[in-house]
């Protein structure tokens, strides 16, 4: 009773203690957010989902070894993220995971930019919701994982640069400089820089 | 500041972790520079049509686990490991070991005799003994004489103790057991609800998408008509 008041760190000492309803209230909390963040690192809305159940149950499992309660939702991003990367690797879908030098990123982006040559968000035009959302799910998915994570770590999920340095492993200069990278490379993307007009 | 430092502030300005000097570092260069000012710009929009672009969406179907827990019929097993606690085992140990002393004392046949504040005992048959009835006649002046037949009462009632104990804790694990098992049924009565809610809502959206497509076959069925109609040779 009066669970659902309780923050997370209570939650997650409760589940400790072998309490299942706890935990399944941490889930009703954080699963749309975990599904989200999957959605856009995988781009696939079933493996997104596989990803989220997966990563909860991997969660249940391992409650124990959280030794700070109160980063259960970065701990559980970072377990979610892990996910992702072991599950492309394994089909060999993952994109790049190295950024892509300069020469094939042109060619790349003068592929994409063909499909989409009407595409400028610098001069008002107003794009179809449908027609936005395709060009934002491919513009994501041509960028390296790590840039790609970081963007929807910090512009989707708000998180600081701290907290996405310590999902991501690495030093906060590190997340800094892929989060403008890849907003660079998207910036291209959307705006068209003059390179895909006639 | 120049240009390359002040990209290297673009980062903490998209993500709104700028700090108050640097922010006002930042603004004096962008005052100055159209170039760096446009870029930012863009950048901006780029974070905006992505918080546009792709929303949250809802998750296909929620999550729910369902936990495993000890049935009411494996209660006497774990009974008999570590089920009871400390306290419980300790408390349970020194009941048998004074029952099993009673009994081996009955069995001796043992004599206790307190005259006179001496404690006396002895073994084998009786030199005078007192019946069950005479031990309520007793005081402490008195020579007590206790025989087998008053230990015999005295063991049958602590057994009898020892069995309302059990029964009261028998009693208690099927309570606990009902208890868990109404749980569980109102938390599958939820979810069989949340289910059909999803079926309803499923349904809903395909008798939607019906209605859509049947306004739109008409649609093109009319134009069709119209178009055959306009194109068809005049009879003369």
């Amino acid at each position: 009773m009066g669970l659902v008041r309780l923050a997370d760190k209570d939650l997650v000492q409760r589940v400790v203690r072998g309490e299942g309803e706890a935990f399944n209230l941490l889930v009703a909390r954080w699963e749309k957010k975990l599904f989200n963040f999957a959605f856009r690192l995988t781009g696939d809305r079933e493996d997104a989902s596989d990803v989220c159940q997966d990563s909860f149950v991997r969660a249940y499992e391992q409650i124990k070894q959280l030794k700070d309660a109160s980063k259960f939702p970065h701990w559980l991003f970072k377990i979610a993220r892990n996910y992702c990367i072991s599950r492309y690797r394994s089909e060999k879908k993952l994109p790049k995971l190295e950024g892509p030098n300069e020469g094939d990123n042109e060619l790349d982006l003068e592929r994409l930019l063909s499909n989409h040559s009407s595409v400028r968000i610098d001069n008002g035009h107003q794009f179809e919701q449908n027609e936005l959302r395709l060009i934002v799910g491919r513009a994501l998915e041509y960028l390296p994982f790590e840039q790609r994570e970081t963007i929807v770590l910090k512009i989707y999920e708000g998180l600081k640069f701290s907290e996405i340095a310590e999902i991501a492993e690495c030093p906060v200069s590190t997340v800094k400089s892929r989060l403008y990278l890849g907003l660079t490379q998207l910036k291209k993307i959307l705006t068209n820089n003059q390179r895909g007009a006639p | 500041m120049n240009c390359e430092k002040s990209r290297e502030l673009f980062s903490d300005y998209i993500g709104e972790e700028l700090s108050r000097s640097n922010a006002r570092e930042l603004k004096d260069h962008l005052s100055e520079c159209q170039t760096c000012r446009q870029e930012l710009s863009l950048l901006s929009s780029t974070k905006a049509a992505l918080k546009v672009g792709w929303p949250d969406e809802s998750i296909p179907q929620s999550l729910t686990f369902e936990f495993v827990e000890p049935s009411p019929q494996r209660f006497w097993s774990q009974l008999g490991r570590f089920s009871l606690p400390k306290v419980a085992w300790v408390s349970l140990s020194v009941s048998v070991g004074f029952i099993l002393c009673l009994l081996s004392l009955a069995l001796l046949r043992t004599q206790i005799q307190i005259e006179n504040g001496k404690f006396k005992l002895s073994f084998g048959q009786p030199e005078q003994l007192v019946s069950a009835t005479g031990i309520t006649q007793l005081n402490s002046r008195t020579p007590v004489n206790i025989n087998h037949e008053a230990f015999q009462v005295l063991i049958d009632e602590a057994l009898q103790r020892f069995e309302q104990n059990q029964n009261a804790r028998l009693q208690q694990a099927l309570l606990e057991a009902k208890a868990e098992w109404e749980a569980k049924r109102n938390a599958d009565l939820v979810r069989v609800a949340k289910e059909f809610k999803y079926l309803e809502s499923t349904q809903n959206v395909v008798w939607k998408e019906t209605v859509r497509n049947n306004s739109y076959l008409e649609t093109l069925a009319r134009d069709l008509y119209v178009k055959t109609s306009s194109s068809a040779p005049v009879q003369q």
